[in-house]
């Protein structure tokens, strides 16, 4: 009987300290959050790459008494109280290393901003800037785009003049959600998790949700403010770019762009290393190893983690309502932007340049760029604006990184 | 630069409703940076650009007019125009008419091979053009 006894109670303990005896209604909500990106990633395809190692580090970091991730440990709580204890005193390595659960010490390398550069450096070895040097004027194409991150900034500051506490932003936390309108999920994180760490997992989960819908928002918008007139301009080819123009162009970037704005310098940086040992043709082990094998580590360790920093405390909160607002009209005017330059654009050359290449300025590399491809050739199916497109695409990559420098250095 | 930002001296923990001019000086220093920066890089490309050019010499070939008979027809039926002298390209395009008219028995003269005003660039042109951009 005594056996029975003691075999009952390891039972009924075993039952206690189950998730399913401890399991709150928040963390279940997030539960079932995480199975609906889940299922966005898998069955409707929304950056799979990503989303999906975030929605399960999601459902991970909700499953009760996992400890895989102690949100408290790096500051990230709604309570003004933890945020200010950890701002006096940092993080405590110690503490991470000797307590910390799986994804806890998975989370320095985007607390010590590791993962989002090594990101940048596969983005780097991937990328072709060809287009862009052949058209440097794309650049201004990108420029404008960055009016997203910008206005929405002025859009989340704004709420907290109404005063009602819930839906208030600081700058740090207002600069985070406008970086959504960079289009560009590692610029999002990198200055996310230094600016608001605890709107991480609500930031990123906009940023990548909406990237992968850049295929519906943007044609409509593209459609409104251009003319059939101008959807239809075929631009012409491209000049040849030099192997040696190719060579200097990642070393000036680099060169002029941390001398200016120093804080971009560890995405512009690597995203620049990438290129260079692409372009030089004599690292070809490294560009196969940072732009398939690391990048593809790095994307699991920092999706998987981005997502554990979706607690049900700091995500079901009437900000994560009003950043998923505020992040669609931040794609929008980046949108917006980019193709208004680029009407001007189309003014000034005597009707040479399509406009629709500027909405490719919101970064979202390439999809951007297929949508202008897409949406140009509806009007002229012979009409190729793909390589035009990659030219303000690749630049809004660009200028995206030179942002979130900026505001980095305002309120890093 | 960064001194600059710096002075700005936002008091980065409040919001916009303690400082509202904070919020302004943001937004407008952040857009002036990023145009500038950009800018000066596009300064930049023109600049490595020419000089990297320098020594090449833009080829221009001479528009040719090229009459070329594929068959003794009697009727020139079908004129395609043509500002490239290209023998391989002349020899592709006259092989495929030749290859058309064997069907109906009939004969083609090609008298002039031009691009097409309407349509930039082909079928052809624009399958190649997809398969090189594919990656993107």
């Amino acid at each position: 009987m005594e056996i029975l006894q003691v075999f009952w109670d390891a039972l009924v303990a075993l039952v206690q300290k189950s998730g399913f005896c401890n399991i709150t209604p928040q963390q279940g909500l997030m539960l079932a959050v995480s199975f609906l990106l889940m299922y966005l990633a898998i069955v409707r395809k929304f950056e799979p790459l990503l989303l999906l190692p975030i929605a399960f580090g999601m459902m991970l970091t909700n499953i009760p008494g996992s400890g895989l991730f102690h949100p408290e440990m790096f500051g990230i709580s709604q309570d003004p109280a933890v945020a200010a204890e950890f701002a006096a005193n940092g993080v405590n390595f110690g503490e991470v290393l000797h307590h910390g659960g799986l994804l806890d010490i998975l989370y320095l390398g985007v607390k010590l901003q590791i993962f989002p550069p090594l990101i940048f450096l596969g983005i780097g070895c991937m990328t072709d800037f060809g287009p862009l040097i052949a058209n440097p004027k794309s650049l201004l194409l990108g420029a404008a785009a960055q009016l997203g991150i910008f206005v929405t900034f002025l859009g989340a500051c704004l709420l907290s003049l109404t005063g009602v506490n819930d839906i208030a932003f600081t700058f740090k936390q207002a600069a985070s959600i406008g970086i959504i309108g960079g289009a560009d999920g590692p610029t999002a994180i990198f200055l996310t998790s230094k600016l608001a760490p605890e709107l991480l997992g609500s930031i990123a989960v906009a940023a990548y949700s909406y990237m992968a819908l850049v295929p519906v928002i943007q044609p409509p918008i593209m459609k409104a403010l251009t003319t059939k007139k101008e959807r239809s301009v075929v631009m012409g080819g491209l000049r040849p770019v030099s192997k040696r123009e190719k060579i200097i162009f990642p070393v000036a970037v680099t060169l002029i762009v941390a001398f200016i704005v120093p804080d971009a310098t560890p995405l512009v940086g690597m995203l620049m290393l990438g290129n260079l040992f692409r372009e030089s043709g004599v690292v070809d082990r490294l560009v196969k190893t940072a732009s398939n094998e690391l990048m593809n580590i790095v994307t699991i360790m920092l999706g998987t983690v981005v997502g554990a920093t979706a607690t049900a405390d700091n995500f079901l909160t009437l900000k994560t309502i009003m950043i998923v607002g505020l992040g669609l009209i931040a794609f929008c005017i980046g949108t917006a932007g980019g193709l208004l330059l680029g009407k001007l654009m189309y003014k000034l050359s005597g009707g040479k340049i399509n406009p629709l290449i500027g909405s490719a300025g919101v970064s979202a590399v390439p999809m951007a760029a297929r949508v202008s491809q897409t949406v140009g050739a509806k009007e002229n199916p012979s009409n190729f604006l793909l390589m035009h497109a990659m030219g303000p695409n690749v630049a809004g990559v660009i200028g995206s990184a030179v942002a979130a420098g900026v505001l980095l250095n305002i309120f890093g | 630069m960064e001194n600059l930002l710096r002075t700005m001296a936002i008091i980065t923990e409040k919001s916009a409703a303690d400082n509202i001019s904070g919020m302004w000086a943001t937004v407008i220093t952040g857009i002036v940076v990023v145009f500038l920066i950009l800018a000066i890089l596009i300064f930049l490309l023109y600049i490595i650009g020419f000089f990297c050019n320098l020594g090449t010499k833009k080829k221009t070939d001479k528009p040719a007019e090229v009459k070329q008979e594929t068959a003794p027809a009697p009727a020139p039926a079908e004129i395609i125009e043509e500002d490239e002298n290209d023998d391989e390209i002349i020899a592709v395009i006259s092989a495929a008419i030749a290859a058309y008219g064997a069907d109906d028995g009939k004969n083609y003269v090609i008298k002039k091979i031009k691009r097409s005003e309407k349509q930039p660039r082909s079928s052809w042109g624009n399958a190649g053009v997809n398969e090189n951009t594919r990656p993107f």
